[in-house]
């Protein structure tokens, strides 16, 4: 190879080497007139890439790289590269290769965080469980009348006496005429009217039935209140003792909080997950269809038919419209709520735009580069020239097998193969699925008793074959149809005979 | 025994096991600098990972549908932070990765604030280190010595590191250390200690050969941090410096913005992984290739005209895009290299140099000096080196000139703050710091090499010098390395060659030094070498060093030294 700076010009159009305009690829035998040429022709043209290389060509005037050029400038002596000493291009590895490296030593403390935890949280479960009981009660059949009520909620929830707490728990005054005790409702104890929090009915509602809009099969293995339904009696406290609330004290209302957090965090699922898993959905499938496509294409532009133009190009169809959902919703993530008042947080909005960075990244690694298939045409031309190319060889390896060795020209070359010969009988079902589980459904056998149970068979298989295309597994279908095939033959071998 | 795939293995995992869904990335300004190294943005992003954000600079925004994997190391601070943030927790669900080793009583802490339950995992992973090749790795502190010990904080850190390069590669290993080197001590004893205590974690599967580990000091060779480099990676770390494998260009005259700062990552960025050894001229000739491969894409890409060509075009678009990015971005490097080289004298200052620290001829050396010195383009910390290098040569030379050199840089107007370091190298490295007579070796050493590469038709007078690491993991893997000045830690021995060995420089390692680890590994089979240090060191990072060690003394001409009181 040519050195880079300083190089004598070469003579050949086709070789090309010298020093090349990058941009226009013009010849300019001196780096100064290359320099030169840069300035006058290139000054207005992409800034960025002309940039870089015009810094690299002004330096290179003194270089310190070459021979002949430290022989200019006087440097006393210079680099000598030698680029046939041995072992040179084995010199630039980054990484020695060596055994994998595996994964290096692990330790997990979670079973005894977990342990701690259980032991502090599980109480102020039971703790809040206890409240939940008791509201229930409170609300279900309430007397209508005010005394009866009191008398009722007493029996649930004994109350603190009033002479046992002088001062206010929580804001610490003391009681008199115009500080009134009052009574926590769900734990008897006694606070001012200040301290007091009030549970509207709907609150306590959702508290009690979180289930309503609960998924079951994502509730936490906790213990959930199970109680028949009350909002009917909680309705009519409501509009015939005209009291909607239940007082109660803080720390009462704090428990019950966080209780009411927990559920709704566990049951709403923002719009920017539902779409973000939408989209992950899609890529999944792709990911999953690609290297079938790959093959797929990869046989048709060599004229195979071991799959159907018509499949590759319907499954060409499910990628683009995979690949054209995944653009639309990462788009839409991208810009959510950007229209609402107040529009998202930054940090809301880095998230979105990270989404769909990602998104397109996948989409220019998995889809951008898709191989295309020939069309109709062009694949009945590729299969040509391969049934010639087939025919060709095997033409040739009959001839090598003649001239080889002594053959008997009368052996049929499917009976060696006794496997090929007994196998239509059966169509072994477990070859169909394997590798990633597909499996056809059973199929109804809705055909008549007295059909022979070779077309029986072959029944079978075709309605395999549609299955299996319409979830796009061409490999199960090219498979299946050989076996059809061969069954076919097998059948108008015997209908023959 | 490779650091960097260990790293990368340790963070897809803890990435993997939150499973399916968005995720946010906790880390501290460490852990974050460990995952820098191993990981480009867009590869996490393809994992599901979104959002980073630092556990000290709290933003309080809540996102409870998001997953937070938490990696940070297991100091006070985090444990202090982590605590209130599972108390008011942010995100949906936590994964708490530690870098090392935590305690009982730390993790009883964080499990009692998290009353939400949002905490799924709680592990030791031990990446606490940096991985900068698969062969090297970094505690990255500056100034790890204090006067002639330990600074404990860096003490303890590098006891971390190493124990977590331990346990990360599986090692448990016999160790020996520098004798004449209290800091070499006292870091084998620490570790030594550390794997005493975690004795159930270091319960490997006995090999054959037990590993090694070697502790070295800095100051046992304080030549080859002094030297100007001519590889690639340890030239652009001399000349512009790389920090995290991030390279600042914004002083570059004439940059274009996106080029202001680079990244510059062999895990990356195939250029750089394949030059990254090689000598400048080497560069340049690949670096030619790279151009000729770029004008054909850029040829091909003015020619779209035909749909077949916009069809071939797009379709190597992805390996395009990229190419050009590492064009335009070696281009520079090169480019600002080549300028820097012309600019300061730097061909003649590093021929000046090889000769110092390989060659003794005291009064040509003295006069090539004294030229440079005098010379309007050689920077004044360029001066300042070859003075240093003088200085540590010729220190017991009857007849040397260091006050006289010293004099000349004055005048010169070098200031005196860096003049005065000629005398703490001279503390820090000079012959009575060595065990070994680095320039009598060096001699004996770059005299045969010089035969070797002249038959091989190479000779290249910036490359003479060798490290002294060189000879002593030469020897050491012969089983030749003497056992007074490197005694082993306790009773144990070996008797066997040693295979996989970690080398552990207190004071900082090199890149030059990382390149004889690399042509070590490549060229001896059966052999595995990683070399750590407190730092990768250029010579400003070095000065920094070399300053805290001397740190309150005044060093007078001669080498004699009294302490301020
Ligand atoms: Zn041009
Ligand atoms: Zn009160
Ligand atoms: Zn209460």
């Amino acid at each position: 190879m040519a050195t880079f700076l300083g190089s004598h010009v070469v003579e050949e159009e086709e070789v090309r080497e010298g020093l090349l305009c990058p941009i226009c690829l013009q010849d300019l035998g001196t780096i100064n007139q290359l320099q030169e040429h840069f300035d006058s022709v290139h000054s207005f043209e992409d800034k960025d890439v002309l940039q870089s290389l015009k810094v690299f060509l002004g330096k290179a005037k003194r270089k310190i790289l070459n021979k002949q050029d430290s022989l200019l400038d006087g440097s006393p002596r210079s680099f000598y590269v030698d680029s046939s000493e041995p072992g040179r291009n084995q010199r630039n590895i980054y990484s020695v290769p060596s055994e994998p490296q595996e994964i290096g030593i692990i330790t997990r403390h979670t079973d005894y965080f977990k342990k701690i935890r259980d032991t502090k949280v599980d109480r102020y479960v039971i703790e809040t469980n206890k409240l939940l009981i008791r509201l229930d009660k409170l609300i279900t059949d309430a007397p209508v009348d005010p005394e009866k009520r009191k008398v009722h909620e007493k029996n649930i929830v004994p109350w603190i006496a009033d002479n046992d707490v002088k001062l206010c728990p929580s804001c610490a005054r003391t009681f008199n005429l115009s500080r009134r005790r009052h009574h926590c409702r769900l734990c008897g104890g006694i606070m001012c009217h200040n301290c007091s929090e009030f549970l509207d009915f709907h609150y306590a509602r959702k508290l009690l039935h979180p289930g309503v809009t609960l998924d079951v099969t994502t509730q936490e293995v906790r213990p959930t209140l199970q109680r028949r339904g009350s909002s009917s009696s909680l309705l009519s406290i409501v509009s015939t003792a005209g009291e909607p609330h239940i007082r109660v004290c803080q720390n009462c209302k704090v428990s019950l909080d966080r209780r009411d957090q927990f559920m709704e965090q566990k049951n709403s699922k923002p719009i920017i997950v539902q779409m973000y898993e939408r989209m992950r959905e899609h890529m999944a499938e792709v990911v999953g269809l690609l290297p079938l496509y790959f093959k797929m294409a990869d046989a048709l532009s060599y004229g195979e038919t071991s799959y159907s133009l018509k499949d590759a190009q319907e499954l060409r169809m499910k990628l683009t419209k995979l690949a054209e959902n995944i653009d639309i919703i990462s788009r839409k993530i991208s810009v959510l709520g950007t229209r609402d008042e107040p529009s998202p947080s930054p940090k809301s909005l880095q998230l979105q735009g990270c989404v769909r960075y990602a998104a397109s990244n996948f989409l220019r690694d998995n889809i951008l580069g898709l191989p295309s298939l020939p069309s109709e045409e062009e694949f009945h031309k590729l299969q040509e020239e391969h049934r010639k190319e087939v025919h060709q060889r095997i033409q040739q390896e009959k001839q090598a097998a003649l001239e080889s060795r002594q053959f008997s020209p009368t052996e049929d070359p499917y009976k060696r193969n006794g496997n090929r010969q007994s196998f239509p009988h059966t169509v072994n079902q477990d070859m169909i699925s394997v590798d990633t589980g597909w499996t056809p459904d059973s199929v109804e056998y809705s055909m008549s008793m007295d059909d022979d149970p070779m077309v029986q068979q072959m029944n079978i298989i075709r309605n395999f074959i549609k299955q299996a295309r319409e979830a796009h597994r061409y490999d199960e279908v090219r498979t299946l149809e050989e076996n059809l095939t061969e069954l076919q033959q097998e059948y108008l071998k015997q209908k023959n005979s | 025994m490779n650091v960097v795939s260990v790293i990368k293995l340790y963070i897809s995992k803890m990435i993997e096991e939150s499973g399916p869904g968005m995720k946010v990335l906790l880390m501290d300004k460490e852990t974050t600098s460990i995952v820098s190294m191993v990981f480009a943005q867009s590869e996490i992003l393809q994992k599901e990972v979104y959002l980073f954000e630092r556990m000290d600079m709290n933003s309080r925004e809540a996102m409870k549908h998001l997953k937070c994997i938490t990696f940070v190391r297991p100091t006070k601070e985090n444990v202090e932070l982590l605590t209130q943030e599972l108390k008011n927790p942010r995100y949906g669900q936590y994964f708490i990765y530690f870098s090392n080793v935590i305690s009982k009583a730390d993790i009883k802490t964080l499990a009692e604030s998290d009353e939400q339950e949002v905490v799924r995992e709680v592990q030791e992973f031990y990446a606490d280190y940096i991985a900068v090749s698969p062969h090297l790795f970094s505690v990255n502190c500056v100034g790890c010595y204090q006067g002639l010990g330990w600074n404990p904080v860096h003490l303890q850190r590098s006891t971390q590191a190493v124990i977590s390069v331990l346990l990360s590669l599986k090692k448990n290993p016999v160790i020996r250390y520098q004798g004449s080197s209290e800091l070499a001590r006292r870091l084998a004893e620490n570790v030594r200690q550390s794997i005493t205590k975690e004795v159930s974690l270091f319960d490997f599967r006995r090999t054959d050969v037990p590993p090694l580990l070697l502790i070295l000091d800095r100051r046992g060779d304080a030549v080859t941090p002094l030297l100007n480099q001519w590889t690639y990676q340890a030239m652009v770390h001399e000349l512009l410096g790389i920090n995290n494998n991030r390279v600042n260009l914004a002083d570059v005259p004439g940059i274009s913005k996106d080029l202001q700062e680079v990244v510059m990552s062999a895990e990356h960025d195939e250029f750089y992984a394949n030059n990254m050894y090689l000598n400048f001229g080497e560069i340049g000739s690949n670096i030619k290739e790279l151009m000729e491969d770029f004008q054909k894409k850029t040829k091909s890409q003015q020619k779209v005209e035909s749909i077949a060509d916009m069809k071939a075009f797009v379709e190597n678009y992805p390996q395009f895009k990229k190419m050009s990015g590492t064009v335009a971005k070696h281009v520079t490097m090169v480019g600002e290299l080549s300028r820097l080289v012309a600019s300061h004298n730097l061909l003649e200052v590093s021929e000046t140099e090889q000769e110092l620290s390989c060659q003794s001829d005291h009064s040509e050396n003295l006069k090539r000096i004294r030229r440079l010195i005098g010379n309007e383009k050689v920077r004044d910390i360029d001066a300042t080196r070859l003075v240093m290098l003088y200085a540590l040569h010729y220190e017991r030379h009857s007849n040397n000139d260091i006050t006289g050199l010293v004099d000349a840089l004055k005048k010169r107007g070098v200031s005196e703050k860096l003049t005065k370091m000629v005398y703490s190298a001279l503390e820090f490295g000079g012959s009575k710091s060595r065990s070994y007579d680095l320039f009598d070796a060096e001699n004996v050493r770059s005299i045969t090499r010089k035969v070797i590469k002249g038959l091989k038709g190479v000779e290249n007078i910036y490359t003479q010098h060798t490290p002294l690491l060189r000879e002593t993991m030469e020897d050491l893997l012969r089983g030749k390395l003497k056992e007074a000045p490197y005694p082993y830690l306790g009773t144990v021995q070996m008797r066997e060659r040693p295979q996989d060995v970690i080398v552990f420089m207190v004071g900082g390692t090199t890149y030059e030094e990382s390149n004889v680890i690399q042509e070590l590994n490549r060229t001896t089979p059966g052999v595995h070498i990683v070399l750590g240090g407190t730092t990768v060191h250029n010579f400003k990072s070095f000065l920094e060093e070399m300053k805290s060690a001397t740190v309150g003394m005044i060093m007078k001409p001669g080498g004699s030294k009294r302490v301020i009181r």
